[in-house]
């Protein structure tokens, strides 16, 4: 099946005024690879190694949704969301019409990146976010991002179908937009045997290279969703792992207190440790050191998201040694409790404050005070 | 008000440096006070004191191997309170991919007795020459237009521990031996086995020279043969390592230059400021080869060397540290990629820019952080430290690579003047094609020192020629950067992506 080619979509209302301050936001979800394994097209050769992905189209439809009716920019209107996306999900614009988005090949997206920085450049004091779901490779620095027609030039596919990514954000901080954000939710397994096989090629830059002097000025970051050397996971058809865990920890996990004014914002350092430690609730990745982000950049100043009121902030509470969780039963003082019987530690969510904590067991009764404060709290029974 | 003195108790897992720490009110609504500290990790060392109201503070510290210390304290009302802070969670630490445990730094000097007894020994038994010869380079890499490497070992300034007639080759028998010698427990240390070698050399990078007649030069850099010069080795038993944990440490003692005169260095041929050392997995494909800073002072620097995870392209994991606090706590926050941190330390990289003739190697790290300053906001000429940096130190590439980002990247150099009122035009051009043409010569002067000490170099590096890319620039000059620029995709590919200094896997 051929990919539509049509003009990217904004899923936004226009902006009154075009150079005004505002947050935009370009998000790309790769499922779709016609050129590998399984793609319904003609294999690359060699074969990478790589197939379709579950994900991307879940992860990026959700993650609209949520741009779409949550995102609260620190005094920033919301200028522009901009997609592009394997087919397969549900997208609306901002009058609740349903939209078909463009697909993510390189020549859509050097438009849509285009566009994007160009509004980016229109007034320092607006946010640039990018959020990235896909193939991706890395050798030493150089990290690949795979797009719709990788492989289809099968002499030069890196050149043809695929996104530096340091190329990419270096572009970008030449742009005016003094706040920038790339979160990349892609594998960073080291292949050097790929590019090697292509002739060592990063992949395109998209923004070409002019003398600037935005370093300094700019702050961008880059939260990797897996370290280097490391797999991201997806779950078939759902939103992936890091997808998840972001916009869990976007409820409170991930906020500072701003001490100007009280104000909790949602800020990229606190955010990896909340979306470290939620990864870590899932049974799987438990202490498996399977998927932990990667924060890069600059990063302290950038506001990304401000909550509407105190965070919620995710508690965990456990026994030691950590055989005695199934006989202990747990309660809160927010109310919550959890009988004897799990195995696991309790995980909950609770509003930042202080709370005494109970536990028992045949050996009798334990209580700890202890804050709910981000980007997570740990109570721990010893015995 | 309260004075509050916060201290950290050194785990067996922290190394001495600073830490950053934040304190501000608990459960505030509406205005607080930030108030930020730096703390020493040294032996419960607390901090200065912290004016505090009575009441409950958040206290957190980050430590620079990523860890991040976060407690809840209430501040009474006395005079004086004291707080030693523990870990955010018992459990739940973000790993980190090579975390090394603290062991005293020690010299050759400081091994014991008994150790230095045995080793004598164990030489006498091996009967190792006095002198073997130098291997010759690989077959295949001998560069058109240049000498083959001599069969003879080449003469160098020894290591401190080890005397010059003792140039020994590490053989297969050395490397049992020196692993009894480390200890019955070692001999399993790592599960491969490797041999140290020093190299050094110049880097010649262009495969053809001027001169032919009727020919102008074709600027062409060959990455793999970027090394070629460095296969002439000598090899290094190391006599001072000591062990701990799963790992082996080698302690470099580097022998002092002596300066008379800054243009004594740069007219000597074989002067660079660091060594560069090969490891050389026996049964493995590839070599590690390691960039060691060579300092101006005796200035001991450390090599850390383990088995790398299974699942990592990289047998070995090597790391090098300086045995300076201040130093190597800069390079570890560098090494995390966690730059807001580094950037806490702004004060100190002025001082140690500044004292770049001290410790040159240490000033171009330094260097890396101030580039991120935001404009207008430091009182000292930092931009010009770098351009004395590149000039006084012409041999260190990382120098004249940050000197072409400020030229390319910033705006603030142009409108910089000395103490003295001028503008140093020498350096910062106030022209846009006067500084893209001086940011293209030192780009293509940096390459032909090797490879930048540090990997940050090599980002930079790669981000400047994205900009030189489509400059107004001679033909020529174009096309020896696009040349440059394939070096240095090449050698971003193969480098450590998480050690601060260069540490590449070169296929053999």
């Amino acid at each position: 099946m051929l990919p539509l080619d049509l003009d990217m979509t904004l899923l936004t209302k226009k902006l009154n005024k075009a150079d005004q301050p505002a947050v935009h936001v370009l998000v790309i979800g790769v499922s779709h690879y016609p050129y590998l394994q399984d793609g319904g097209r003609k294999l690359m050769t060699p074969d990478v190694g790589l197939g379709q992905l579950a994900s991307p189209i879940a992860s990026t439809a959700v993650f609209c949704r949520w741009l779409q009716k949550e995102l609260r920019p620190r005094g920033l209107p919301v200028g522009s969301i901009e997609v592009l996306c394997s087919p397969g999900a549900y997208f609306e614009d901002f009058a609740g019409n349903e939209v078909k988005v463009s697909t993510p090949t390189l020549a859509n997206v050097r438009k849509a990146v285009g566009d994007w920085s160009k509004r980016g450049d229109q007034h320092e004091d607006s946010f640039m976010l990018m959020y990235f779901c896909g193939h991706g490779v890395s050798s030493g620095l150089v990290n690949s991002l795979l797009l719709e027609d990788f492989g289809k030039d099968a002499n030069d596919p890196f050149d043809t179908g695929a996104i530096d990514a340091d190329g990419l954000m270096d572009g970008v901080r030449s742009k005016k937009a003094k706040s920038q954000l790339f979160l990349i939710d892609a594998c960073r397994t080291v292949s050097h045997t790929t590019f090697a096989q292509f002739g060592e090629k990063r992949g395109a830059s998209i923004i070409s290279g002019a003398p600037h002097a935005q370093l300094g000025i700019v702050e961008q970051a880059c939260l990797w969703a897996t370290s280097l050397g490391s797999f991201a996971y997806g779950v078939k058809d759902q939103p992936s792992v890091f997808m998840t865990a972001l916009l869990h920890a976007m409820r409170g996990g991930g906020a500072l207190q701003d001490p100007d004014d009280g104000a909790w914002v949602i800020q990229p350092d606190i955010l990896k440790r909340a979306i470290d430690h939620l990864i870590q609730r899932i049974p799987q990745f438990a202490s498996s050191g399977l998927q932990y982000t990667q924060l890069d950049g600059l990063s302290k100043g950038l506001a990304v998201h401000l909550l509407d009121g105190d965070p919620s902030v995710p508690v965990k509470v456990q026994c030691v040694p950590g055989e005695r969780i199934g006989v202990t039963k747990f309660i809160c003082s927010s109310g919550d409790k959890r009988d004897v019987g799990p195995e696991g530690p309790w995980h909950l969510d609770l509003p930042y404050d202080q709370y005494t904590f109970e536990a028992f067991s045949d050996d009798g009764g334990k209580t700890i005070n202890k804050p709910a404060s981000p980007p997570y709290s740990i109570v721990s029974f010893r015995y | 008000m309260t004075s509050v003195y916060f201290s950290v108790s050194p785990s067996e897992n922290s190394r001495p440096g600073l830490a950053v720490g934040e304190v501000w009110q608990a459960f505030a609504r509406s205005r607080f006070v930030k108030k930020s500290f730096t703390i020493p990790i040294e032996n419960n060392r607390p901090t200065s004191p912290v004016e505090l109201e009575p009441g409950q503070y958040w206290v957190q510290v980050k430590l620079s191997d990523g860890r991040i210390l976060k407690e809840l304290v209430t501040v009474p009302t006395d005079a004086q309170a004291n707080f030693t802070l523990g870990s955010i969670s018992e459990e739940f630490v973000t790993p980190l991919s090579s975390a090394l445990p603290s062991v005293k730094f020690s010299t050759p000097a400081e091994l014991a007795l008994a150790e230095r007894e045995e080793l004598d020994a164990a030489i006498a038994r091996f009967r190792i020459p006095a002198e073997l010869p130098a291997l010759p380079p690989p077959e295949g890499r001998r560069k058109r237009g240049f000498d083959a490497a001599p069969a003879v070992a080449q003469s160098y300034e020894p290591f401190a521990s080890v005397p010059r007639s003792s140039t020994i080759r590490m053989s297969r028998a050395m490397l049992d031996f020196s692993s009894r010698l480390l200890g019955s427990d070692t001999t399993s240390l790592l599960t491969t086995d490797f041999r140290l070698s020093r190299l050094h050399g110049r880097f010649d990078i262009w495969s053809m020279r001027a001169g032919r007649a009727g020919l102008s030069p074709a600027p062409k850099v060959r990455p793999e043969e970027y090394f070629n010069q460095f296969l002439r080795t000598e090899y290094r038993v190391p006599t001072n390592a000591t062990t701990g944990g799963d790992r082996i440490f080698i302690d470099l003692e580097n022998v002092a230059f002596p300066i008379e005169k800054a243009t004594s260095i740069i007219n000597d041929d074989h002067a660079t400021y660091r060594d560069f050392v090969l490891l050389e997995e026996q049964h493995g494909i590839s070599y590690t080869l390691v960039s060691i800073p060579r300092n101006l002072r005796e200035d001991p620097a450390r090599i850390t060397v383990k088995d790398n995870d299974p699942s990592s392209d990289l047998s070995l994991k090597v790391s090098i540290e300086f045995k300076d606090p201040l130093s190597n706590s800069l390079l570890q926050f560098l090494r995390n990629g966690d730059v807001s941190s580094a950037m806490t330390m702004i004060e100190s990289s002025q001082s140690i820019l500044y004292a770049k003739f001290d410790h040159p190697v240490a000033a171009a790290a330094a260097a890396y952080v101030l580039i991120h300053a935001a404009p207008d906001t430091l009182k000292t000429p930092w931009q010009e430290w770098i351009g004395n940096l590149g000039r006084y130190f012409e041999e260190i590439p990382d120098a004249q690579i940050l000197h072409a980002t400020l030229l390319l990247q910033r705006g603030d150099p142009a409108r910089w003047e000395n103490s003295a009122g001028h503008n140093s035009e020498s350096y910062f051009p106030t022209n846009e094609s006067g500084r893209t043409h001086l940011a293209a010569s030192l780009i293509l002067s940096a390459v032909e020192k090797g490879p930048p000490i540090f990997r940050m170099g090599l980002s930079l590096m790669a981000s400047n020629l994205r900009i030189l890319k489509h400059a107004e620039l001679p033909a020529e000059q174009k096309q020896s950067l696009a040349s440059v620029e394939s070096l240095v995709t090449w050698l971003s590919m193969r480098v450590d992506p998480i050690e601060p200094f260069s540490i590449f896997r070169l296929e053999r």
